[in-house]
């Protein structure tokens, strides 16, 4: 499967934007396009459970307030 | 301050530190030392290795004191609060306690002082156990398996050979503990970070299955993946912290020395995936401990994880950045800059991740965990690796990495199992070996008395590490 297409500079700042991340430098802003690059290929790779009733896994997590 | 010898000939001529949390409790119960001078004897301890290792962000001699003074009180009336009376210990820095700054190793939390302390730390004080600070950790118990140099305190160094990396993210637990500047230590761990550090420093470390420890109190990082768990010298010293953290109450000490003849033992080498295959040592270490179970009569049978081990942690490389996006948004909406490189890149990583993969990576959690459910159905508990290599070069960030990620670690995330790591040896260059047990969810006894049967058969215990 292909690689996706690294975005451009002023894609990934019109995304940071939409998603308030207004304080990300220039620096900031480059790795994060290449990090969306590196995300777009984990998520489309990622084998799908076979049936439609596989649902979330969910089991109690550590965070239950006991006070 | 005292020279850390015990007073009785128990153990005559071992410093204090460098005993067992079950030989010191033993020598407390018994009035052959004081927990002021067990305290002492780590104090002193601190002050001779720490500046090499780093282990401890925060000391705090004042409230130790405080409660090793107790904890004489306790002990001279012959009214021991628990087992763990007078022995001191350290908490991983992303564990609020009350009026003790809790930085979480971060720039962003350098002024945070919590007003409650968690659950956990509460159980083990009221046990007696006494507090003496904070450990380092990697930013906000997270990180991508480099080190970036960047963050407020210096980083923790492996007490085996100070040039190699502790494992993380609960580097100063791994650190104080194999170090001897804290009898046990609390950690956290998410895809790893109480095994690796045990893994790399030579200790146990042991994970309970979700929900069965508090995390209340802890800076969460990965709200359906993160657990505590302790770091400890022995498998005794970890059932006995555990007796005390557990609750309702359950009696782990009960499982050490239970005999393993008979025990079905599933045997786990791979498949890797794109893993590559351990490291010589590291997998001579673990054929060796393999057959000294067999020895001692355990019934051994090789099997498969159900899916490539490398796929297990590509889920996690969904579910935790996007978890941890959620967790500390605001911090990467208003100060990305203060932020280190890893715990910024994880973020921004997170932040990218569709909601539908999110979903999918959930949803291949659970087959995951189906398929764990139906491996142990045939086995008590089963062996494989930990970490596939030994400690890297710290700060040579390919090899950092490649310890972090390559590990059979995940999967017990994922499917929730109670696992542990202990030592099997050391390589020629003296650095930790390492395997994993792992056990049925509400059987962690077992995992012990597996852990505790192979320690007993071994001298591994009997090294520590020269500072």
């Amino acid at each position: 499967m292909a690689s996706s297409d690294k975005p451009s500079a002023d894609e990934i700042r019109r995304f940071a934007k939409r998603h308030g991340l207004d304080m990300l430098s220039s620096e900031h802003l480059d790795r994060m396009a290449e990090l969306a690059v590196y995300v777009a290929d984990l998520g489309r790779t990622l084998p799908r459970p076979p049936e439609k009733a596989v649902a979330p896994y969910e089991r109690p997590n550590c965070y239950k307030r006991t006070t | 301050m005292s020279d850390g010898k015990p007073n009785g000939d128990s153990q005559a001529g071992a410093p204090l530190w460098s005993l067992s949390a079950t030989a010191i409790s033993r020598l407390l119960q018994q009035g052959d030392v004081e927990p002021v001078q067990v305290l002492d004897a780590y104090l002193n301890r601190i002050s001779e290795v720490d500046p090499r290792i780093h282990s401890f962000i925060h000391v705090a001699e004042a409230r130790a004191r405080a409660s090793a003074r107790r904890s004489n009180d306790a002990l001279a009336a012959r009214v021991p609060r628990s087992l763990l009376d007078g022995i001191p210990f350290a908490v991983k820095d992303n564990y609020d306690v009350a009026g003790m700054p809790a930085t979480s190793g971060s720039r962003l939390r350098l002024d945070h002082i919590p007003t409650a302390t968690s659950p956990l730390v509460r159980r083990l004080e009221e046990a007696g156990a006494v507090l003496l600070g904070k450990l380092s950790t990697w930013e906000y118990g997270t990180g991508n398996g480099g080190e970036y140099f960047d963050l407020p305190f210096p980083p923790a160094r492996n007490p085996w050979n100070p040039e190699r990396f502790t494992g993380g993210s609960s580097t100063g637990s791994g650190a104080g503990v194999a170090a001897g500047t804290i009898a046990f230590a609390l950690g956290s761990d998410t895809t790893g970070s109480v095994r690796l550090p045990a893994a790399a420093c030579g200790l146990v470390g042991v994970i309970l299955p979700q929900g069965q420890l508090s995390g209340e109190g802890l800076l969460p990082n990965c709200y359906s993946l993160d657990v505590p768990g302790p770091l400890t010298w022995t498998v005794e010293d970890a059932a006995m912290v555990l007796d005390v953290l557990v609750n309702p109450a359950v009696s782990y000490r009960r499982s050490i020395g239970r005999p393993i003849a008979g025990m079905k033992i599933g045997v786990l080498r791979g498949p890797l995936g794109r893993f590559p295959e351990p490291d010589r040592a590291m997998a001579d270490a673990f054929e060796q401990a393999v057959r000294t179970i067999c020895g001692l009569g355990a019934v051994v049978r090789d099997a498969c994880f159900p899916m490539p081990v490398s796929e297990c942690f590509d889920v996690t490389r969904l579910i935790g950045p996007t978890e941890s996006a959620a967790i500390h948004e605001q911090e990467l909406r208003e100060r990305p800059q203060d932020m280190g490189f890893a715990l910024r890149d994880k973020l921004l990583a997170g932040s990218l991740v569709r909601a539908v993969d999110y979903i999918h990576a959930l949803r291949q959690r659970r087959l995951i965990s189906e398929r764990f459910d139906g491996l142990l159905g045939s086995f008590d508990a089963i062996v494989t690796y930990g970490p596939l290599h030994v400690a890297p070069r710290l700060g040579i960030e390919p090899e950092m990495t490649a310890f972090t990620v390559e590990t059979c670690l995940t999967p017990f995330n994922l499917s929730g199992y109670p696992a542990m790591v202990q030592c099997t040896g050391f390589s020629s260059d003296g650095l930790p070996l390492s395997w994993q047990i792992v056990a049925h969810r509400g059987d962690e006894a077992s995992a012990l008395a597996l852990a505790s049967a192979y320690e007993s058969a071994t001298s591994w215990r009997d090294r520590r590490p020269v500072l």
